[in-house]
């Protein structure tokens, strides 16, 4: 029996797809990864996307695919972008956005146990219409998934500086692991799962914690000067609003071109913060009027991707650091991509730690120039690091930044992965089990960074080049180039 | 759209994916070539001369109910409906539209109405001695009004007669609006129905039209020339209301949902009319579907002729939900959604009514 057959077996012939399409669209996320690349970091396509609707339905071809070694990769929204959805060892696609029911909602104990394909508008429109709010969530919230945030660390977003990162707010969850066992987890060994980007097992159930939903002011400040705004918003963080972030006037001028209104100023958001205090700590700003600041809320999914088409494609990196050197971050930045059109928007967590979003404008279709930008992940990442920052997740281009950001819990993390999946057949390729060491893909980025401006070599080289440096280093380790 | 509008739109699109969280066909289907992501990655990789444009791809093109849902949340602003046109009119020129397409285009060609009914029939409900006149307002009809659903044509005509409101009908001499034709990308032939129309309305004198098909509707305002005030018979239900001209004689002591069409709603902007409508009703409770007016979940109808399974199916979710919110009835002001609900509710296990606003009206008025 063919792989189709045994799955099609499980969830019923209509939720399986060897579609010529659906292959294609599902070897891909949101990132407009040049075709080169990918084939040269090693991904290869999948054999089937199967879209089970219930925990059974996920035990079971789970055990399958336990016992015949097959790869399987996860998928949410696919809006993490940085490759964690793709299916690198091809295989088994587990679309998982068939299950988004809200199983239960239940004031009394203050929670709501949600299956984790729904999304994180489909929860929070739910739950806010019945007089509640949710915790952390992403601003990416019409299609990013419960377990697709959970698993990516929850730890930027909104909501973040009130009531903490997602594990913090999770109850209790149901995980399929990757030999077809179902374990539930109480708060504590949720944990684990938290940000483990579906490498260590499949989330399909989750009870969140939710909190009693007030009248809530939208307030919105402009700047001349940004140190201002950032003193500001230090002070800021000490009223743990619901929602704190920073809007930077480069960012402005693009949105207006798209829209919106908005003085071109550095310009602080805050929701749902002790108005008299936030009005006196940003006494050296201008107020604007609550209409738009509301505006901009009800917005908020749609701000940031809302200049696209000016490029239109975008390179939006995301990197973490202090709030003590966000100022000298946004400098750097602004340093680096000085000659470039770009915004950056940043995001205040609660531990003190701000999601810095710089947003590139750019063009797919110019390979040279895309390459160029592309391969500024490098710099970007030195310029987290330089101040006491990281990257913000691992997914497949992230992957030479793991030892740097876990450094000695690597090995204990190896032995996690290695106790929970033995044969690696849950998200391989991905955080831990890289296909290409980091050296060879720090190389790959410095060749598309140069290659360009030397000009001398030909669009063709720019492609080939890095690819070659990748088939060394896949060599290298041992992988095998389809 | 041109040429160079369509690729940038295609590269405008940021992958994010809001789109599906409405799609009617994703929470159906649920795979990724139905969905407006999908497809924009499709064609960008046809575009790029990675991938053929085949039969399969049409065939996505098509499984789409064009409910403009996708539009409405994605925050790039592509235009996907303009898109899925564009597309739809390169098809029908080089002779590729899919084969239940074809068929319905000749019904259409032929008889002038998309169920194959003969021409002569169409002003069969009106009264035997009508006689069509000049007048400055006139209601468009449109198919299935005059045809399978002229229950809806008789309650809006009895109830304009019992308001003393003023107007003609073209009876046997209204032909299909084009709706069909331009949906499946056949805008010349669409446009030679809009051709016959309008000179009959120039013809009688006509100034404002109202329709109580929102598809009739959208055609009328956005394919016919702009000197004719288009209106849907909500918009004229409401107006006459609160100029005091309607009375009721009974109270509907029932909880009554409303549903948005995508026609009359996403695609024309009447959303508040139908409601006034409900309120002005004694006894009525209003409710509402978690995601109404701009973000109404499409019925699914438009896609019966693709797939009525699927059509019945997502009809069935929006049942659903009407059922567990305690709704008693569905009030649409669309055919094709009364039509499809119907359908749908049969896969439901509790009870709801479905109702078309004018028949509601009708019943409910003072004698
Ligand atoms: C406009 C925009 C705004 C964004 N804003 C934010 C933000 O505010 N904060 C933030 O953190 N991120 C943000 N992101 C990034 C992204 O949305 C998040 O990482 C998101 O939560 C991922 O959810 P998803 O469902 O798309 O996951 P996917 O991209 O589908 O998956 C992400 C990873 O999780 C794994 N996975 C998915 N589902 C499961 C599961 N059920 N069990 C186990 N593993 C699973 C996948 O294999 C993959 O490795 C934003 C993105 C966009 C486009
Ligand atoms: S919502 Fe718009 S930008 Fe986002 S994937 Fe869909 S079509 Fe593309
Ligand atoms: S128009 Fe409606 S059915 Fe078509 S892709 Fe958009 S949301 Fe889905």
């Amino acid at each position: 029996m063919t792989l189709y057959e045994d799955i099609s077996k499980i969830v019923g012939e209509d939720r399986v797809s060897r579609h010529e399409l659906d292959l294609l669209c599902y070897s891909r996320d949101l990132a407009p990864m040049p075709d080169e690349l990918l084939r040269g970091y090693g991904m290869l396509r999948p054999k089937l996307v199967a879209k089970p609707n219930t925990i059974d339905e996920v035990k079971e071809i789970m055990k399958y695919a336990y016992l015949k070694n097959i790869p399987v990769t996860l998928r949410g929204g696919a809006t993490f972008g940085l490759g964690g959805v793709l299916p690198m060892d091809g295989g088994l696609v587990l679309d998982l956005c068939g299950m988004r029911r809200i199983l239960e909602f239940n004031p009394e104990d203050e929670y709501v146990r949600v299956q984790t394909g729904c999304e994180w508008k489909r929860v929070i429109d739910y739950v806010e219409a019945r007089g509640y709010t949710i915790g952390a969530n992403p601003s990416s919230g019409p299609s990013s998934t419960i377990g697709g945030f959970i698993s990516t660390g929850g730890s930027g977003g909104i909501g973040t500086i009130r009531h903490g990162p997602v594990g913090d707010q999770i109850v209790g969850m149901k995980v399929v692991l990757a030999n077809g066992e179902l374990i539930e987890t109480d708060p504590w060994s949720s944990w684990m799962f938290v940000g483990s980007e579906g490498t260590l097992g499949i989330i399909l159930e989750v009870t969140l914690k939710i909190f009693k939903l007030g009248k809530r002011s939208y307030l919105m400040y402009g700047f001349d000067k940004l140190d201002d705004a950032i003193r500001a918003l230090e002070r800021l963080c000490e009223l743990r609003p619901y929602f704190l972030s920073l809007i930077d006037k480069n960012l402005i001028t693009l949105l207006n071109k798209k829209g919106h209104h908005l003085p071109e100023k550095e310009t602080v958001f805050v929701v749902d913060g002790d108005e008299a205090k936030v009005t006196e700590i940003c006494g050296k700003g201008i107020k604007y009027r609550e209409g738009l600041a509301r505006e901009e809320w009800e917005n908020r999914y749609k701000t940031i991707l809302s200049i696209k088409g000016l490029g239109p494609t975008i390179f939006p990196p995301e990197l973490q650091v202090p709030i003590k050197r966000f100022y000298d971050t946004i400098l750097d930045l602004r340093g680096l991509i000085k000659n470039l059109e770009y915004g950056i928007e940043a995001m205040v967590n609660s531990d003190g730690m701000v999601s810095v979003l710089p947003t590139i404008l750019t063009d797919e279709r110019k390979k040279s120039e895309y390459f160029r930008v592309c391969s500024l992940t490098r710099r970007i990442s030195n310029i987290a690091y330089k101040n006491g920052g990281c990257v913000y997740g691992i997914g497949v281009y992230n992957t030479p930044h793991m030892s740097r950001i876990h450094g000695k819990s690597l090995k204990v993390m190896r032995r996690i992965k290695k106790g929970l999946d033995p044969k690696n057949i849950l998200n391989p390729g991905k955080t831990i089990h890289y296909k290409i060491p980091g050296i060879f893909m720090n190389l790959s980025m410095i060749a598309m960074e140069i290659i360009p401006t030397i000009m001398v070599f030909s669009l063709e080289l720019v492609n080939y080049v890095p690819l070659r440096l990748l088939r060394l280093g896949l060599r290298f380790v041992g992988g095998k180039m389809k | 759209m041109n040429k160079q509008e369509l690729v940038e739109n295609i590269y405008t699109c940021a992958s994010c994916g809001y789109c599906r969280f409405g799609c009617p066909v994703f929470s159906e289907i649920g795979f990724e070539r139905f969905t407006a992501r999908g497809r924009m990655l499709i064609f960008k990789r046809i575009l790029e001369g990675k991938f053929p444009y085949t039969e399969d791809v049409f065939r996505s093109i098509y499984m789409c109910s064009q409910c403009a849902n996708c539009e409405e949340i994605c925050p790039t602003g592509i235009n996907f409906i303009e898109i899925i046109d564009a597309l739809k009119i390169d098809l029908a020129r080089e002779g590729k539209l899919p084969e239940s397409q074809k068929a319905m285009r000749e019904i259409v060609r032929e008889k002038s109405n998309p169920f194959g009914e003969a021409r002569e029939e169409r002003g069969a409900w009106l009264p035997k001695d009508y006689q069509v006149k000049e007048s400055e307002a006139l209601y468009f009809v449109g198919c299935a009004a005059s045809y399978s659903l002229n229950r809806t044509s008789r309650s809006v005509m009895k109830i304009l007669e019992k308001v003393k409101f003023d107007f003609t009908t073209l009876g046997n001499l209204e032909y299909c609006c084009g709706e069909p034709l331009f949906r499946m990308g056949e805008i010349g032939l669409g446009n030679e129905l809009v051709e016959k129309n309008s000179l009959e309305f120039e013809r009688l004198g006509v100034k404002t039209i109202f329709a109580s098909c929102p598809g009739c509707l959208k055609n009328l305002k956005h394919k016919y020339p702009p000197e004719f005030r288009v209106l849907h018979t909500v918009q004229l239900f409401s107006e006459l209301i609160k100029e005091g001209r309607v009375e009721f004689g009974k109270e509907l002591n029932q909880r009554v949902i409303y549903h948005d069409g995508c026609d009359i709603g996403r695609h024309v902007g009447i959303y508040e009319e139908p409601r006034e409508i409900l309120q002005s009703i004694p006894g009525v409770e209003l409710l509402e579907f978690d995601y109404n007016r701009e973000e109404a979940i499409c019925c699914g109808g438009p896609l019966v002729s693709q797939d009525p399974g699927i059509a019945k199916k997502i009809a069935s979710r929006r049942v659903e939900e009407a059922v567990e919110k305690g709704a008693d009835v569905i009030v649409t002001t669309c055919p094709t959604c009364f039509v499809n609900f119907k359908d749908g509710a049969k896969l439901v296990e509790g009870k709801v009514d479905i109702q078309e606003i004018s028949q509601l009206l009708l019943k409910l008025l003072k004698k």
